[in-house]
């Protein structure tokens, strides 16, 4: 039975000549599992929306053909979770559809028990959504969107904001959906929906393209999985100083050469009223999550070290403390006295400005490191030498976009932007969280090659992911952090 | 039961009832420049606020101490410029009595009752449109994630600039124009999301948090206006009340 039908359907926001579908033509049957792939800025997100008969009422644009949606129930998972956070409780965030539908009070408090005990949230029922790390929050709009016992699934990158263990959890709870309900997602990390999908299709420039099987799809997209050129096996790894936990701390007086950044015995709890991210949590439709309480430290004695030119990932489940170190690295927390140590000093005695001269931070968002109007006034900021700056464009594929405004480039442009504005700083040590973030696959596969090209071999990076097959494909030193303690591991 | 929720043992106010309590107090002492009228009514005020809506002193003090230096900014531009033939003092102290109940009444009512419990109660009481209701909750719980935003974007911008002569203009202009584009893209999730999840088809719909309005909220509602009332007709037959608009 047909849920879906487009004919002829084309596309055009507001104000673009060009339309950014044309002539499409899908059918979509009760109980398929259909993944859009493509790359980043191809529509899949506008097409996912066209789909659930968003289109035009609520993004706006010229919207011709045929369109007929044959089905009343729908739910609709975004890609950034906070972004659907509309009520101040867990609670509430799940019973806003139903309260939707006028459904009784007594049956919405049955289906959110239900469906906060599948999902392990209960402790969290009357929790601030926003106050729920991003895995946790990811896991809240899920739950929200299943809540509504729809017949059409739409989720557009679910694992976003997942790490590997609960990504992979996600796609064996929605194995267990009912047969009848149809889902149509859009996911970069192929390597996660394998025997989830039965039809794959996918959207470049404009059209619609539906593989036969699943090694066509693989055909069409590079894979991390299996590097071509070599990942895996850089010698950057090499360059780690081993983590000396047990060995007196470097400071002023020591005698061997100090690490670049230094962590000696760091902790940090939240005070009682402040968000806990300290949560442990089960995974998706496993164990029930145990909230941890509001005064455990979300650091526990933590002990690092990073040696020049190396490359370190720290990674960990939601919640675990990664932002929470990146904040004490950053001194957007305060720093203890003797915890963070710069070059064998501790950063406590350093002025900030000293500090900070000997980094470069790449945020998860990287407009927010922009400053100018266009790329090459972003190069020239960062670089007091033209030549060189029109250099690293040409290293990162910029040189084209030199005019362009950084806020127009594409997500896999901004990001190469950001690296090649850190490059430019001639900074000892970039911090890059979450580098992958908004990026398709493609665009991680060439970031993965730029993170090695020779001009980066004489810096360390320090990255935070959740992305594991992207971190085992730079084949880096990893830093597993749970419950406060970090431990290295090999993926 | 969910619907119950609210209900606590002792009895709490609707938000809304406490809003309209706390604003028949405060009209007489909008017209009024005396200086009896004005702490008549913020002895009234703080019974409602604190014995009443329960209001925490330490709150209260910490809002309204900074609040009150625009009361004292008055009292001194009145006592030193004061308009001919006027008792500056006299008037200085009136004045000052004056915005302090205002700003005491208005502010601690904000602080008795949660901004959600506000647009809930809207909703379900007064019948705003759930739309505009549910985008105050949205608009109300980007606050934090804007703040945290400005906290990393101007992070980064500060360790991109260290060591580096600023460029002021770019640094003042730029930072605005990140989060607020941040902010109107968040926006536009935040819509979709909700016409996602049926609230554009919601006509009627229900609440697991219900915010009720009873008949004991009537009741506190015509006790409060008609106490607020019978203090004025006391002051202005008792020849204290002075009318002055503005």
């Amino acid at each position: 039975m047909e849920v879906i039908r487009l004919e002829g359907l084309s596309f055009r926001f507001p104000g673009r000549a060009k339309p950014l579908f044309k002539d499409l033509n899908l059918v979509i049957h009760r109980g398929d599992r259909l993944l859009l792939h493509g790359p980043s800025g191809s529509g899949k997100s506008t097409l996912l929306a066209i789909l659930a008969g968003l289109v035009p009422d609520h993004v706006g644009g010229e919207l011709t053909g045929s369109l007929r949606l044959s089905y009343t129930r729908k739910a609709l998972v975004l890609q950034n979770p906070e972004a659907q956070v509309i009520t101040p409780t867990v609670e509430e965030e799940l019973a806003f559809p139903l309260e939707n539908r006028a459904m009784r009070v007594d049956d919405m408090d049955r289906r959110i028990t239900a469906m906060l005990d599948r999902f392990g949230m209960a402790p969290f029922r009357y929790r601030n959504p926003l106050e729920l790390s991003g895995g946790e929050c990811q896991r809240l709009s899920l739950a929200a969107g299943l809540i509504q016992e729809p017949e059409l699934l739409f989720l557009d990158e679910p694992t976003s904001y997942l790490d590997e263990d609960r990504s992979r959890a996600l796609f064996r709870d929605l194995a267990n959906l009912p047969p009848e309900v149809t889902v149509v997602l859009v996911e970069h990390r192929l390597e996660l929906v394998e025997g989830f999908c039965t039809r794959w299709v996918q959207i470049d420039e404009g059209g619609l393209a539906e593989q036969a099987s699943w090694k066509e799809v693989l055909a069409r997209t590079p894979s991390l999985e299996l590097p071509e050129n070599g990942h895996g096996n850089t010698t950057r790894s090499s360059g780690i100083v081993a983590d000396r936990a047990r060995e007196p701390a470097l400071g002023p007086n020591s005698s061997s050469p100090p690490p670049l950044l230094e962590i000696r015995g760091l902790s940090h709890r939240y005070p009682p009223s402040a968000p806990a991210p300290a949560t442990v949590t089960g995974a998706l439709g496993g164990t029930t999550a145990e909230t941890a309480p509001a005064n455990t430290p979300v650091l526990q004695n933590l002990s690092l070290s990073l040696a020049p030119g190396s490359i370190t990932a720290i990674m960990g489940p939601s919640g675990s403390g990664k932002t929470t170190l990146l904040k004490k690295i950053l001194r957007l927390l305060p720093v203890e006295r003797g915890t963070i140590w710069w070059k064998g000093q501790d950063i406590t005695g350093l002025k900030r400005n000293d500090y900070f001269q000997n980094l470069a931070y790449i945020p998860q968002n990287p407009e927010h490191l922009f400053l100018e109007d266009t790329v090459a006034e972003e190069l020239a900021l960062s670089s007091e030498n033209r030549e060189e700056a029109l250099h690293l464009a040409r290293l990162f594929a910029l040189e084209h976009r030199l005019k362009a405004h950084p806020f127009k480039l594409s997500e896999g442009e901004k990001r190469r932007l950001t690296l090649c504005i850190a490059l430019a700083m001639k900074r000892p040590l970039i911090i890059m969280d979450e580098p992958t973030y908004g990026l398709d696959r493609q665009g991680r596969h060439r970031l993965l090659d730029y993170l090695q090209i020779p001009e980066l071999s004489s810096v360390s990076m320090l990255l935070v992911s959740h992305d594991s097959p992207f971190v085992r494909a730079l084949g880096c030193r990893t830093l597993l952090l749970t419950e406060g303690h970090v431990e290295e591991i090999h993926l | 039961m969910s619907q119950n929720r609210t209900v606590s043992p002792r009895w709490e106010p609707n938000p809304l009832a406490l809003f309209l309590a706390q604003l028949f107090l405060m009209v007489p002492v909008l017209f009024a420049m005396d200086k009896i009228t004005p702490l008549c009514y913020l002895t009234l005020g703080f019974i409602n606020l604190f014995f009443v809506a329960g209001l925490e002193l330490v709150r209260f003090i910490r809002l309204v101490i900074p609040l009150s230096t625009l009361s004292l900014g008055l009292f001194f531009m009145n006592l030193f410029f004061p308009a001919q033939g006027v008792n500056g003092l006299d008037r200085a102290i009136s004045v000052f009595l004056r915005s302090f109940t205002l700003i005491s009444l208005s502010s601690g009512y904000i602080l008795s009752v949660s901004p959600y419990d506000i647009i809930r109660a809207l909703m379900q009481n007064w019948h705003l449109n759930y739309r505009l209701g549910f985008s105050l909750f949205a608009g109300w719980n980007t606050i934090p994630l804007l703040k945290r935003d400005i906290e990393i974007a101007q992070k980064a911008q500060e360790i991109r600039m260290a060591g580096r002569k600023q460029k002021p203009r770019a640094s003042l202009t730029r930072l605005p124009i990140t989060i607020l584009s941040g902010a109107i893209l968040h926006g536009e999730r935040l819509s979709l999301s909700m016409a996602g999840r049926g609230l554009e088809d919601a006509r009627e719909r229900t609440f697991i948090h219900r915010i009720l309005w009873t008949r004991k909220d009537t009741l506190y509602c015509i006790g409060a206006g008609l106490t607020a009332l019978l203090f004025w007709v006391v002051l202005i037959l008792g020849g204290i009340f002075v009318f002055e608009l503005g």
